[in-house]
């Protein structure tokens, strides 16, 4: 079988990805997968976690993770379609009206 | 005891100050408005007395037992063992400080209804001055450090609006944030300060921040409190060594609480807010920058004697501080051209004097000089108030000059207050300063006993130049040619605006140089009826018609009663106010020291070399206990009295057994040493000035030492420019748009498929929240390293 | 490896009672959506006053429940929920902040024409998710109740659609909060997976079968505090703890996670950064207190002076200090050099988060009897901070007019005596924030400091003190500006409207009564201490 840390190097690279891909990225589609990655990553940690446990909670809160998930890009959508109306542009370095 | 009258002499200011900005604003009444404002503080000053000296008030100064008059309100914070109640008290020492309080704000309140006459803001000014009394007397009535804090940050408030009063001018609004500021920098100070009391009675059994014992039914239920001066002053003394100021100790408390002292009472090194601060009204100068606000400081290092007299290098450091703030501020007040500056370094000066005497132990002798100080400097003040408002807001003296014709009243009253400040004989100032100078010289304080023939010499040198500058300042003023009719020094454009302004053609322009301290009239605009109240005299009528015609002639002259009465009160205060302290050396015992009497009981005596009772390895000695008889040696030590902590009566006061002869010959010769320096100076100062009134002054005393540039250049310009490019930068753009900016031309540079790798401000953020999170995780692993060590071991 | 997905079915333990309060107000929330789809746009009003409404019955099952969070029913949801007076406190805040920004928000939707029925929805869905980030005895409800703050303030930030900043401000918030809520849920996967200890042959209450059942982690925060010292992966509880703190550390704007707070509260809706200011934060704080002071409490083991419960003690509390102190300062010293007021406020509030945190620490480093002494003086200063930032956050609404035009402190030149009621207020709110005595902020700020220096963090209150002196600076220059100079352009004072002047008299009386009469509300927050770590089953 496959040893547990195994799966948590796995997911805790996936997550570095995703927060490496955050930074470096400047459209926000992309930086919005990242994130997804991230979670993704997490759920990963959660599964392993639940099965080399024999534990089902922690499969049921992956469950919960991705409804979060679900709601989190309809509202991330909602707010890259109102940006792109007004500046037509993705790019999130263009979105800097805001500094000192 | 319990009286509520307490509440009454604070909270009568207050529904003063309401009633005129809720009615005031609306009638713009000034009869009114005078009547309001003066009244509510006589009605104060009434209960004050009341309380003090009628055995139904509860005797607070002259009863035989000296506890205090007690007011409990209600219990105001209360977490685990930290208790503040809103309660006043009434001891002997917050008794004269209510009574000359009171008293000398409502004569300066009965000014200040003439000074102002006319102003556009007249409600505002009395609802802000009617403020700052109720703020002023909450500081000294309150009954634990905390709401003495509420008083003093209000008092700062006060001060703030007052100074700031002239919106119209910049550099109104400019010293009055500076003020703010810079007792905000002195109040952590306090803040740490009370928080250390409270540290250290808890670690002693009793937590408190009191300062009095309160009973049970004082409070209202619970357990009563107990006095927290009390407590401290029951431990033993702190060892004199630098080393004690970082220990955590009482010498760190008295410390803490020393430099919001520094703060509030303009000591040297935060001085510098109080002769900035002359931009506000000259009443407003004369009430809380002269007379009360800036003595708050030594109230609270007074009423903390217990903690001071416990902590011998706290008190090296008040007189060394009081003595070089004394001398600094006098040799730059000789230098200075406006004549309110002039009074302002004075002020700052004498408040060394105060803290000199705090530091070498003589706290009723500070006290004194609190006092008598008060009413000279207030006189001083008002005077050279009266003195601008007759010159039509001209403040440099160098365009005065011959004024004693013109306004002989003026001239009279003020003649009182330099010879007081000088040290004249048997006026209030010679008393006081005497006092502080032979305490000076004889103390057997643990901190200041091998400094004492120094700071004595520095107190002879200060007053010296004290006689020399207050004569220069009356010479300038009221002898001499009559310079303001010539037109120099940039004189002919002021007066020329002034006269345009007066006519009430020419609306009040601040901008233009030497603008002094002008109250706003509306140009052509009507002003109602000037305030008079039952102080001004049956001559206030007469001074109506007058007023009308107030801007017309050219020429000096004398201000209305409303003005000059309470010179004339004032002056009397300034000459007769020492009697009540002649010391036992002069009078021989024909005349009782009252002052020292009445205030022996509650603060504390200062530890003493040479007495009995070792402590610890340094030569560090305890005072005789309450009980115990001084020392022989120490038989003049009448003015450091013997009880520790309040409340408590204690032995005969010592200044009843007649002292040492020797002592008694040595102090008359020290006395006589006063009274020749003050004729020195006096003499000095008028045979020069006389002859060349206008000789400059050595520039670097005309620009104080360029202190305020020092501080700009060394304090103000690095923290403005350290917030706005270091800070700032490093965690918001700067170092991460950087390194980020520098990844991007790196990777351009070998070609990388990174090319879009751009500074971008989201990125930049996500990569200092990475940043952090990895601090964190990293500091999180070092103990996850530890813990596992431990596991496997 | 054998699952059984075969769960025998069992009625739920809900205990309804104890989640009135949260019921209440997700049922408003859904009546204000109806009402709002079903009568079209003319119904501000309605939709404010259900609000209202919803939200002052929320406060009385709030209050009602207040007697018995000291009895023993005080788990609902199978220990998901707890009821004890910490929650109860931080709900009552959640509550004030939420009624106040409905008051608030009033005049600017009217200004700006915008859908008022959608943002009261939103406003009391972001309040149920505080609720239940104060209520949450279990990791993942924690999580559950920031999510749907979280994802209701983006869509709030950016709800001026056709606002540049504002859609900037929106896009910011997101990308960030989600960035951190990424950690913050990888930091409750480490935890669950740290806390895996070998179970007996009973079922456990999540219900999987027992004979099959080796291991079990735990997210329940009463059942982390027991296996912190025995939990099978040490090292994977640290990692964990870590993340929660950045995750935590995001929400309540601690420096360094504090970057996003300026441009997000720049840009957003003047209302929406008062309630972003106020309510999230505080949230953010109920959850961080009762996750680290309860999951992860001082636990020596038996024969071992540095067992692992203490040394993830000593890291978090250590990591805590330095939050403080950064947070205090930066806030602060930044705050200095800034000219737009409400990016003025902004970093205000990260420095008074860092206050804040100073209680917190002391909260820490206190024995459970003191320690609900410091999370009442915590609670306190939020509350004093909620009222006094909501009324300054009132009066910048109403002087920033439609489209938040005016809030450059140039804007507020001069203003001091043509409209003195709003800028004697806002100098009232301001001298607050700066902890002058007599008002709330003062009262606040000796809660905490004395707590910190009862638990002897002497260095961190003299900083704390210095820093309260900085702040004096701006916060001065603000008012004399407003007194002290003279205004260069055009400026007609504007009427104050009555839901506004009920919010300003509200606050008013608010910030005074806490700084003269502390006493009542503080000792209703500590009435009991938050439930034990042994009550647990």
């Amino acid at each position: 079988m496959i040893p547990l840390s195994w799966y948590l190097a796995l997911s805790a690279v996936l997550f570095t990805i995703g927060v490496v891909g955050v930074i470096i990225k400047r459209n926000v589609i992309s930086m919005f997968m990242c994130i997804e990655l991230m979670l993704n990553a997490v759920n990963l940690t959660f599964v392993a976690f639940s099965s080399y446990f024999g534990d089902v909670t922690g499969q049921l809160f992956v469950f919960i993770v991705m409804t979060v998930a679900a709601a989190e890009a309809a509202v991330g959508l909602g707010i890259v379609i109102a940006i792109f109306r007004n500046r037509e542009s993705l790019d999130v370095d263009d979105a800097s009206v805001l500094r000192l | 005891m319990t009286n509520h009258l307490l509440s009454i002499v604070v909270f009568a200011p207050l529904a003063g100050a309401l009633i005129n900005w809720l009615v005031g604003r609306r009638t713009r009444n000034e009869t009114l408005i005078g009547f309001v404002a003066c009244g509510a503080v006589a009605v104060s000053a009434l209960a004050a007395f009341t309380i003090a000296f009628t055995g139904w008030g509860g005797a607070a100064l002259t009863g035989d037992a000296a506890t205090p008059v007690m007011s409990h309100l209600w219990t105001w914070i209360q977490v685990g063992s930290f208790r503040a109640d809103f309660g006043f008290a009434m001891d002997r020492l917050s008794g004269i400080y209510a009574c000359f309080v009171t008293f000398v704000g409502l004569l300066i309140h009965v000014f200040a209804t003439g000074y102002m006459h006319g102003d556009k803001g007249f409600y505002r000014f009395f609802a802000y001055l009617n403020l700052f009394m109720f703020m002023m007397l909450t500081l000294v009535l309150a009954d634990n450090l905390l709401l003495m804090f509420v008083g003093w940050e209000g008092v700062g408030l006060c001060s703030y609006l007052l100074i700031g009063y002239y919106t119209d001018r910049k550099e109104a609004g400019d010293a009055a944030k500076k003020a703010f500021v810079v007792n905000r920098i002195g109040d952590w100070g306090v803040v740490l300060g009370i928080m250390l009391v409270f540290f250290l009675t808890s670690h002693a059994g009793a937590p408190s921040i009191s300062f009095f014992d309160k009973t049970a039914a004082t409070v209202g239920g619970g357990d009563g409190v107990k006095s927290a001066l009390a407590t401290i002053g029951a431990m033993p003394i702190e060892a004199f060594g630098w080393q004690m100021i970082f220990a955590g100790g009482i010498t760190s408390a008295a410390v803490l609480l020393f430099i919001g002292a520094t703060g509030k009472s303009a000591q040297i090194p935060l001085y510098v807010w109080l002769p900035d601060a002359m931009a506000g009204p000259t009443p407003v100068s004369a009430l809380i920058h002269a007379a009360t606000m800036v003595t708050a400081g030594v109230y609270m290092v007074v009423r903390c004697s217990a903690i001071f007299s416990h902590a011998p290098t706290a008190l090296f450091i008040v007189a060394i501080i009081g003595a070089a703030t004394a001398i600094f501020a006098a040799s730059v007040g000789i230098a200075q051209n406006d004549i309110k500056k002039v009074l302002a370094y004075s002020t700052v000066s004498q408040l060394g004097y105060m803290f000199l005497a705090c530091g070498v132990g003589a706290f009723v002798a500070a006290i004194f000089h609190v006092m008598t100080h008060a009413f000279f400097k207030a006189l001083l003040f008002l005077g050279s108030g009266s003195v601008i408002h007759g010159m039509h807001h001209e403040q440099d003296m160098r365009r005065m000059g011959g004024l004693r014709k013109y306004m002989p009243v003026t001239f009279a009253a003020m003649t009182v207050g330099w010879l007081a400040i000088s040290g004249f004989p048997l006026l209030s100032g010679f008393f006081s300063k005497d006092e502080i100078l032979w305490k000076t010289w004889s103390t057997e304080s643990v901190g200041t006993a091998g400094v004492g023939k120094f700071l004595w010499v520095v107190g002879i040198v200060t007053a010296v130049i004290t006689a020399i500058y207050m004569t220069r300042l009356m010479v300038m003023t009221f002898w001499g040619g009559e310079r303001f009719r010539e037109t120099r020094a940039g004189g002919e454009a002021d007066e020329a605006h002034a006269h345009a302004y007066d006519a009430g053609t020419k609306p009040h322009d601040a901008s233009l140089p030497s603008a002094g301290d002008r109250p706003r009239h509306e140009p052509g605009g009507s002003v109602g009826a000037p305030g008079h109240d039952a102080a001004a005299g049956p001559h206030a009528l007469e001074d109506e018609d007058e007023e009308e015609e107030h801007h017309g002639p050219v020429e000096p002259r004398e201000s209305p009663s409303t003005m000059t009465v309470p010179l004339v009160v004032l002056a009397f205060l300034s000459v007769v106010g020492g009697w009540v302290g002649i010391p036992y050396a002069l009078s021989g015992g024909a005349v009782p020291n009252y002052f020292e009497r009445t205030l022996e009981p509650v603060v504390a005596r200062a530890p003493e070399a040479g007495a009995a009772n070792a402590q610890g390895e340094s030569a560090l000695q305890r005072g005789a206990g309450a009980s115990a008889q001084p020392p022989a040696a120490h038989g003049n030590e009448g003015a450091v009295p013997q009880s520790v902590g309040e409340g408590e009566a204690g032995g005969v006061p010592a200044s009843e057994h007649a002292p040492d002869p020797a002592e008694i010959s040595r102090e008359r010769l020290f006395t006589i040493i006063s009274v020749v320096v003050a004729l020195v100076g006096i003499g000095v100062g008028w045979l020069w000035f006389q002859r060349k009134p206008l000789y400059e002054m050595p520039r670097l005393l005309e620009n104080k030492y360029y202190v305020d540039e020092i501080y700009d250049a060394a304090l103000v310009e690095p923290i403005k420019t350290g917030s706005r490019e270091g800070l700032w930068r490093f965690f918001d753009v700067g170092v991460i748009d950087g390194i980020v900016n520098g990844m991007g031309r790196g990777m351009r540079e070998i070609g990388s498929l990174l090319r879009f790798l751009q500074p971008g401000f989201v990125r930049s953020y996500a990569a200092i929240i990475l940043i952090g999170a990895l601090a964190v995780v990293g500091y999180f692993a070092y103990f996850a390293y530890n813990a596992v060590l431990v596991i496997n071991r | 490896m054998n699952l059984s997905f075969a769960i025998p079915l069992s009625a739920p333990d809900v205990n309804f009672r104890l989640l009135l309060p949260e019921l209440i107000l997700s049922v408003t929330g859904v009546v204000v959506m109806l009402v709002d789809a079903f009568t079209g746009r003319s119904q501000r009003r309605a939709t404010a006053t259900l609000s209202l409404a919803g939200l002052a019955a929320t406060a009385w099952a709030t209050l009602w429940l207040w007697p018995s969070a000291q009895g023993a029913d005080t788990r609902a949801w199978g220990g998901m929920i707890v009821l004890d007076p910490m929650r109860l406190s931080f709900t009552l805040v959640f509550l004030i902040v939420a009624a106040l920004t409905v008051l608030i928000s009033a005049i600017w939707v009217e200004w700006e024409g915008l859908p008022a029925g959608e943002f009261h929805t939103l406003l009391l869905f972001a309040t149920v998710g505080m609720m239940l980030m104060a209520s949450g005895n279990d990791l993942v409800m924690i999580f559950l109740g920031l999510e749907i703050l979280s994802i209701a303030t983006y869509v709030m930030a950016g709800f001026r659609k056709n606002d540049l900043r504002s859609n900037e401000s929106s896009l910011k918030y997101f990308i960030l909060g989600s960035f951190s809520s990424a950690f913050l849920l990888y930091g409750i996967a480490l935890v669950y997976g740290a806390t895996a200890h070998e179970v007996s042959a009973q079922p456990q209450a999540s219900g999987a079968l027992a004979q099959h059942v080796i291991l079990a982690g735990t997210t329940n925060i009463s059942a982390i505090a027991e296996r912190v010292n025995d939990g099978l992966y040490p090292p994977l509880l640290f990692a964990g703890a870590a993340m929660l703190m950045i995750g935590f550390g995001f929400k309540i704007a601690s420096a360094p996670f504090h970057v996003w707070t300026p441009d997000v509260y720049e840009g957003a809706p003047t209302p929406v950064t008062a309630f972003m200011a106020a309510g999230p934060k505080a949230a953010g704080f109920a959850a961080f207190m009762r996750v680290f002071l309860l999951a992860f409490p001082f636990v020596a083991a038996s024969g071992q002076m540095r067992s692992t419960g203490a040394q993830l003690h000593d890291a978090w509390l250590g990591a805590l200090w330095i939050l403080a102190v950064l947070t205090m300062t930066v806030g602060n010293v930044v705050a200095l050099v800034q000219t737009n007021v409400k990016r003025m406020l902004a970093y205000s509030s990260i420095a008074h988060a860092g206050y804040a945190l100073v209680g917190f620490v002391a909260a820490g480093a206190a024995d459970s009897a003191h320690q609900t002494d410091a999370v009442a003086a915590v609670v306190f200063y939020l509350l004093a901070y909620a009222v006094m930032n909501l009324g300054a956050f009132a009066v910048v609404t109403l002087i920033a007019r439609s489209g938040d035009r005016r809030t450059d402190i140039e804007d507020y030149r001069g203003i001091g005596f043509d409209s003195p009621a709003l800028s004697l207020t806002l100098s009232l709110f301001l001298l607050s924030l700066l902890g002058v005595p007599l008002t709330a902020g003062f009262m606040g700020k000796v809660m905490v400091f004395s707590q910190a220096l009862g638990e002897g963090y002497k260095w961190l209150v003299v900083i704390g003190v210095l820093n309260t002196a900085i702040s004096v600076y701006y916060y001065l220059g603000l008012i004399v500006v407003m007194f002290f100079r003279e205004r260069t352009t055009e400026w007609r004072a504007p009427r104050i409207p009555t839901t506004l002047a009920v919010v300003l008299v509200l606050t008013v009386a608010g910030v005074i009564y806490l700084g003269l009469f502390p006493g009542r509300v503080i000792n209703a927050f500590r009435a009991v201490q938050p439930i034990a770590v042994s009550s647990l089953r």
